[in-house]
């Protein structure tokens, strides 16, 4: 895949392992992908399909029994597998943020919102008190917090204020890459639908590119440019968002889009995907899906479908399409 | 014309709200009116979506009617017979025939017990089985009704050897082994992984239709609901604001929270989604203390008017089956 300057991070054949008692845990296996600058890439996938321990890897914040195998991840061109904590810790925040599921709950209670941005502007930026706050405000109105706020306690926030306050924190000292790890899981519908829309006015007025985790495909429908659909490890199918809906090819990404209702067009009928998604510790040979994939023939048990471009822009790992 | 089973009769659930002590010297006494006078009914075999978002007193709706919380105020009427005046006896026995199944499969199920005692739990309490035989009769079959098979290789397990979707299988197993007419679900498969949830949802659908069962069913998801309910009923700081069949609520919602609502639900299609167009609303859903007077949404409300302000509007019948408690709908 290209590497050029216009990308703020690609991610080249990346293995993340877990060790655990059971056994080895293949969390990521093979997985790349880039992001262009001003670009919102979705990362979908059922639990256990490896994209927050994906989205981890990039800001190298794994827990410790987790390795990195191999590949490579390049962040605005430096790659930071290499990379040890203390020179990780200058590239967090200023390039790379990261906005984490529940995180607006994340926010010390008795300290103000408005302290709490200003802080990681003073140790990281060495900005002065008043010149911190100032931009505390300037950040507020930018994700639609009215800037007399910057006094109040987490409490006093409703739980969109709050996310839109852990979003201001991660965009605060301008970094290239914002990773949101489910943020809008635990909100209520119109609350979600907002802070969607504010991802997508942060990218058009700042240029920020957004990698965005969900299980949810109506969540990656409604925001993201491109999208990769990973199951057990392994992007199965990546390209234009529009396209991967319109012209699904891997059976895992039609069956996972069909399984999602819709209040919009016409009542229709669910197949259900049969079986259980896979014990991780025993992922079955060849391509991970066979065992639960309708169309599966003789070659699908027992070679691995390499991940191709099929069309321009749009890349399956599927032996239905080629890949041997 | 169809019988109900349940008849929800302006039911009411008020929790006292903790205040200063300046307050409680002069004797105010503040609430958190979680349900605050909430009717509609249930027919026989049919399934009810109770949708909201939080705070919106769906969950606190199902279980006053379960009376797994005391009710202030209201009836509650299943086959006629008003079971908030039940006794204790009474209640005990009626509760052989309606069962609730929960949200978190990993927190409803004793991690101590197998599967076989979890099911024999309720057999056992109830004394509902001869012997030891009958009684591994009835778990085998319910095991097999929800397609844990063989049920031998599940009776021996523990739920932390079961995945998700197994567990909540399980739940509906226990839920059903003692021949409930009716099942509460609260939000039964919101924790589960999307290629789950329909195994799940089918699951339910087939065993109602086996067993002639009623459901109510508790969603924050209208796209959901769509899908498995006959009709909706849509609550706001509770209260209800409009119940219908479930495509008319879908396709031509008539209050303007519903409307709203379903112009913000994400839709998994991208060309659906970018070019439809939302209702702008301002803020959040308020706690439900200390409302305001008149429509509980006016402050929220893009069509609000003075009257919104000051009256508030009761649940009335608009056209065959759709109630809506709007000023603007008539």
């Amino acid at each position: 895949m290209a590497k050029s300057p216009e990308h703020v991070l690609v991610v080249e054949d990346l293995r993340v392992h877990y060790d655990t008692q059971a056994g080895v845990i293949k969390a990521v296996d093979g997985v790349s992908f880039e992001i262009k600058r001003g670009e919102i890439v979705g990362l979908a996938g059922e639990s256990g399909s490896g994209k927050t321990t994906t989205a981890l890897a990039v800001m190298k914040l794994l827990p410790s029994n987790a390795r990195i195998v191999s590949g490579r991840i390049l962040l605005s061109g430096t790659d930071v597998v290499p990379l040890d904590e203390d020179e990780m810790r200058r590239i967090r925040w200023n390039k790379v943020s990261m906005v984490f599921q529940g995180a607006m709950n994340a926010l010390n209670p008795v300290l103000r919102v408005g302290d709490q941005i200003a802080e990681v502007l003073i140790e990281k930026k060495g900005y002065g008190k008043e010149e911190a706050m100032e931009r505390v405000r300037e950040l507020f109105s930018l994700v639609g917090i009215d800037p007399s706020r910057v006094r109040d306690y987490p409490h006093e926030f409703s739980g969109g204020m709050r996310q839109r306050a852990i979003i201001a924190m991660a965009i605060a000292l301008n970094p290239d890459l914002v990773i949101a790890d489910e943020p809008v899981t635990a909100l209520d519908v119109v609350v979600q639908s907002k802070v969607l829309e504010l991802l997508k006015q942060l990218r058009d007025k700042l240029g920020i590119s957004v990698l965005l985790i969900t299980h949810d495909l109506s969540v990656i429908a409604e925001t993201c440019d491109r999208t990769a659909i990973m199951y057990a490890g392994r992007i199965v199918e990546y390209g234009d968002t529009v396209e991967l809906f319109s012209n699904s090819l891997h059976p895992y990404t039609k069956a996972l889009i069909s399984a999602f209702p819709s209040i919009t067009g016409e009542r229709r009928t669910f197949e259900p995907i049969r079986g259980d998604p896979p014990n991780m510790l025993e992922v079955p040979p060849g391509c991970p899906f066979h065992p639960r994939c309708p169309k599966r023939f003789e070659p699908c048990d027992k070679e691995e479908p390499r991940l191709i471009e099929i069309n321009p822009g749009h890349w399956v790992a599927c032996h239905l399409v080629g890949g041997r | 014309m169809v019988e109900s089973l349940l008849q929800v009769e302006n039911l009411r659930v008020w929790f006292p709200a903790r205040t200063g002590i300046l307050a409680a010297l002069r004797g105010e006494r503040r609430y958190v009116k979680a349900v605050d006078g909430v009717s509609f009914d249930i027919k026989k075999k049919e399934v009810v979506c109770l949708v909201g978002e939080s705070g919106s007193g769906k969950t606190t709706v199902a279980r006053a009617i379960l009376r797994l919380i005391e009710p202030t105020d209201g009836r509650v009427l299943f086959e006629g017979r008003d079971i908030l005046s039940f006794s204790k006896r009474e209640l005990r026995e009626w509760r052989k025939e309606a069962q609730i199944i929960f949200q978190d499969p990993y927190e409803s199920l004793d991690p101590r017990m197998s599967i076989y005692d979890i099911l024999a739990e309720p057999l056992r309490v109830n004394k509902v089985v001869g012997n030891s035989e009958e009684e591994y009769e009835r778990i085998t079959r319910a095991l097999e009704d929800v397609r844990l098979v063989p049920p031998e290789d599940f009776m021996v397990r523990f739920p932390h050897e079961l995945s998700g979707g197994q567990r909540q299988r399980v739940a509906i197993a226990r839920a059903l082994i003692l021949m409930p007419k009716f099942v509460v679900a609260d939000e039964p498969v919101s924790m589960l992984d999307a290629s789950i949830r329909i195994q799940i949802l089918s699951l339910m659908e087939e065993l109602r239709q086996k067993y002639g069962l009623t459901y109510l069913f508790i969603t924050h998801d209208l796209a959901q609901a769509r899908y498995t309910g006959d009709r909706i009923v849509v609550m706001y700081l509770g209260r209800v604001m409009e119940i219908g069949p479930t495509e008319d609520v879908i396709q031509k919602p008539l209050h303007p929270y519903t409307k709203v609502l379903l112009s913000h639900v994400p839709v998994p299609d991208p060309i659906v989604a970018r070019s439809r167009q939302k209702i702008e609303v301002p803020g959040e859903t308020p706690s439900p203390i200390d409302l305001p007077p008149g429509c509980r949404f006016w402050p929220r409300c893009p069509f609000m008017t003075e009257r919104c302000k000051e009256v508030e509007p009761n649940l009335k019948e608009v056209g065959p089956g759709r109630f809506v408690a709007c000023h603007l709908v008539s």
